[in-house]
């Protein structure tokens, strides 16, 4: 039979797999920004890129670098394009989880044959093809981007790890997983939480040598040389961009965007019982998330990695588990998409129980190694061809238009020099979005009555508009005293389900100047 | 580590994730947005709240002949005409539905028959206006003083007015199918409706 050389093994599981779902997030891709649940924030973001200014904190400053380089590319709607760049991001995040799985496998270093390898790569499909991960995949948002640093930095701190002790190709590999973790940071905050795992990796249990401590240090310098993404929020706050949220023009403003501040407030706000119960509730996602199919597979890797690679074992059982943790004690609209790490998690040590599990059916004899070598792969393709075709309707955003179309009606019938009040997401982003698009409305000014308590907002309202800022304008407006000649607008939003069609936006006209 | 202790991890996370996994119910989803909705600092400005706006006497008005209309399918007088009053500066936008566009949620009816005296209306029924020839149908906007009529508009195949409430209807433009829902037009609609005439919906009105 045909296999797959070792070193390539995991970069045709990784690869293969990456290219199915990519094909499957293009499908499905969101033609813009939109309104549903995974996709609120694809307005800031897209609007924040539209104008190299800052988004909600943490600021996401890798996501905002590599958005500049989109918007450079003259094909196509800004807010597709970035659509376009997370669906690679997510895809690409898969290969990186291959590579690392192919070199934790219990039978590393033999060739890997096409059953296995259709296995292995089935079993990533269904991670990829988990409704979190794919709903985060087709539409601007940063954690595929997150995901794809942190697995990148894993995977090269564990290469620095078996390279050869101190050698020059080690410390590349370290220094490369200190900047990928760096840059991971810059993707989304909580991607530091797996420094730990990462160092745990590269010190190999040798702290008390110097000659040990090394690949650490080396991926700590790279980890300062990553951390620099992190420039780019005080460079655009200092310009003055029409999104500039926390304006982290100076070191208290840009820590409290940094370490979203604003947002502080959600973690550990349950008591002790909802949040147990929100953790059990977690813990259950990876079987919902990736089928029940991988669950066997998943305990087989889990059994694998602790005997051979503890330390493996330990490192990737703490980044999920402090994503985990994460994900209880924090609340928000989407605090769920933080276990995105377990189910990463369980993809690997699943890909390694593939190797696993037929690795003991080979020890059982001929007949059973045939038996598993057959059935393994027939079951994984299966489940992952039924799960694509089953979950697509239900995920796609193709055709959440409503959001954009909102926007767009809004501003165009808009009269010159409206001020739109908003205090919902849904409303806002979409309108940022539109207003500050390359032929957008610039003289329509959109305000978020919820950021009307910071001064960094007001303050950025009228500098850019002129208008008082003493009162929010509809107060102005009820004591007479918000200028005559500028329309004032209200939106409202009704939400009755969680799709873009769920959502009616109302529009209310306070004057008639 | 010994192959035994290892798989009976293995089979205790095994154990663990399946009992998770069929918890009884989810958790709440958080309301949290991405804009904070709570006071965290520098609170000395008071919440927002909605404020109504002021009254006025823009009206969206339909004239249909009296074939055309029917209350709860009872067809209402030869001549009758129907004047729609959309709740004052109150407009909504397209996504009430594919094809639908929810103009208000709230407007009042009066219908009139062709000497003007009004027609007493079931204030539950739901009303249907048919058109016949829809390509004919002409939407204006006030811009100023002056109506000026909004460019490529046609109405669809019906509009439906839908009791939302006693008294009060909620006006739907069923569009036709191969409309799509981002069209400018849809949009300008229902943007539009405080400020809109639409009129002459029936090539014989």
């Amino acid at each position: 039979m045909w296999r797959i050389p070792d070193r390539f093994a995991g970069a045709a599981v990784g690869l293969s797999a990456s290219v199915g779902v990519l094909a499957a997030y293009l499908l499905t891709l969101a033609p813009g920004v939109v309104w549903s649940g995974a996709g609120i924030d694809s307005g800031d973001l897209a609007a924040a890129t539209a104008v190299g200014g800052v988004p909600h904190p943490t600021g996401y400053p890798t996501l905002m670098l590599l958005g500049l380089a989109v918007r450079a590319i003259p094909l196509g709607d800004l807010a597709l394009r970035l659509n376009v760049l997370t669906a690679l991001a997510a895809a690409g995040s898969l290969i990186p989880l291959g590579l690392l799985a192919a070199r934790l496998r219990p039978r590393s270093g033999m060739p890997v044959s096409l059953p296995e390898a259709a296995s292995a790569a089935s079993g990533l499909t269904l991670y990829g093809l988990a409704p979190l991960v794919w709903s985060n995949a087709i539409v601007t948002e940063v954690y595929a981007l997150a995901s794809l640093l942190l697995w990148s930095a894993v995977y090269a701190a564990v290469r620095a790890r078996i390279h050869a002790f101190g050698g020059s190709v080690a410390q590349r590999w370290a220094f490369a997983s200190g900047i990928l973790l760096g840059l991971g940071m810059g993707a989304h905050i909580t991607v530091a939480l797996s420094a730990p795992a990462l160092m745990a990796i590269l010190l190999r249990g040798r702290w008390g040598s110097r000659l040990g401590r090394r690949p650490a240090a080396v991926a700590a310098a790279g980890l300062v040389a990553g951390c620099s993404v992190f420039a780019y929020l005080p460079v655009a706050a200092s310009l003055d961009p029409p999104i500039n949220w926390g304006d982290p023009s100076n070191l208290e403003r840009f820590w409290s965007v940094v370490s979203g501040e604003i947002y502080r407030s959600r973690l550990g706000g349950n008591d002790v019982g909802t949040t147990a119960a929100k953790a059990a509730w977690l813990l259950g996602e990876p079987a919902r998330q990736l089928t029940w199919v991988l669950l066997p597979l998943l305990a087989a890797g889990g059994a694998s990695l602790t005997r051979r690679h503890a330390w493996a074992a330990l490192a990737t059982g703490w980044i999920a588990l402090s994503a985990l943790a994460v994900g209880a004690l924090y609340n928000s609209r989407d605090d769920e998409v933080l276990i995105l790490p377990v189910l990463a998690v369980a993809a690997v040590w699943s890909l390694v129980g593939v190797d696993e599990i037929a690795r003991l059916a080979a020890a059982a004899g001929t007949g059973i190694g045939r038996l598993v070598a057959a059935v393994l792969p027939a079951l994984l393709v299966s489940a992952a061809v039924i799960r694509g075709t089953e979950l697509a309707p239900e995920v796609s955003m193709r055709n959440a238009t409503h959001a954009q179309a909102f926007a767009h009606a809004a501003l165009a019938q808009a009269d010159p020099n409206t001020v739109i009040l908003t205090q919902d997401d849904r409303a806002t982003f979409p309108l940022w979005y539109e207003r500050n698009a390359p032929d957008g409305k610039s003289d329509v000014t959109i305000v978020d009555l919820r950021l009307w308590q910071f001064a960094w907002y007001r303050e950025t309202f009228g500098r850019r508009t002129g208008l008082p800022t003493a009162a929010p304008p509809e107060q102005l407006l009820a004591a007479g005293t918000w200028p005559s000649s500028r329309p004032l607008w209200a939106v409202d939003i009704e939400v009755s389900g969680d799709r873009s069609s769920d959502v009616l936006a109302t529009v209310r006209t306070l004057n008639e100047p | 580590m010994n192959r035994w202790l290892a798989a009976g991890m293995a089979a205790a996370l095994l154990v663990l994730l399946v009992a998770a996994a069929l918890w009884p119910s989810a958790p709440p989803p958080a309301r949290a947005q991405t804009a904070p909705d709570v006071r965290l600092r520098e609170t000395e400005t008071p919440p927002a709240r909605k404020t109504a706006g002021p009254p006025d006497a823009s009206r969206l008005t339909l004239r249909l002949s009296s074939a055309a209309l029917d209350e709860d399918g009872r067809a209402l007088p030869d001549g009758a005409d129907l004047t729609l009053l959309a709740q004052p500066t109150y407009v909504a936008l397209p996504s009430a539905g594919p094809n639908l566009v929810r103009i208000s949620p709230a407007i009042t009816v009066t219908a009139r028959d062709a000497g003007g005296q009004e027609i007493g209306l079931s204030p539950t029924a739901r009303l249907t206006f048919r058109q016949p020839g829809a390509a004919s149908a002409g939407v204006y906007r006030l811009g100023g003083d002056a109506w000026h009529p909004v460019e490529a508009v046609a109405l669809g195949r019906a509009l439906v007015v839908q009791p939302v409430g006693p008294g009060t209807y909620a006006l739907f433009a069923a569009l036709p199918p191969d409309w799509p829902v981002r069209h400018d037009v849809l949009t300008a609609l229902a943007l539009n409706a405080a400020r809109l005439v639409v009129d002459d919906l029936a090539p014989n009105s």
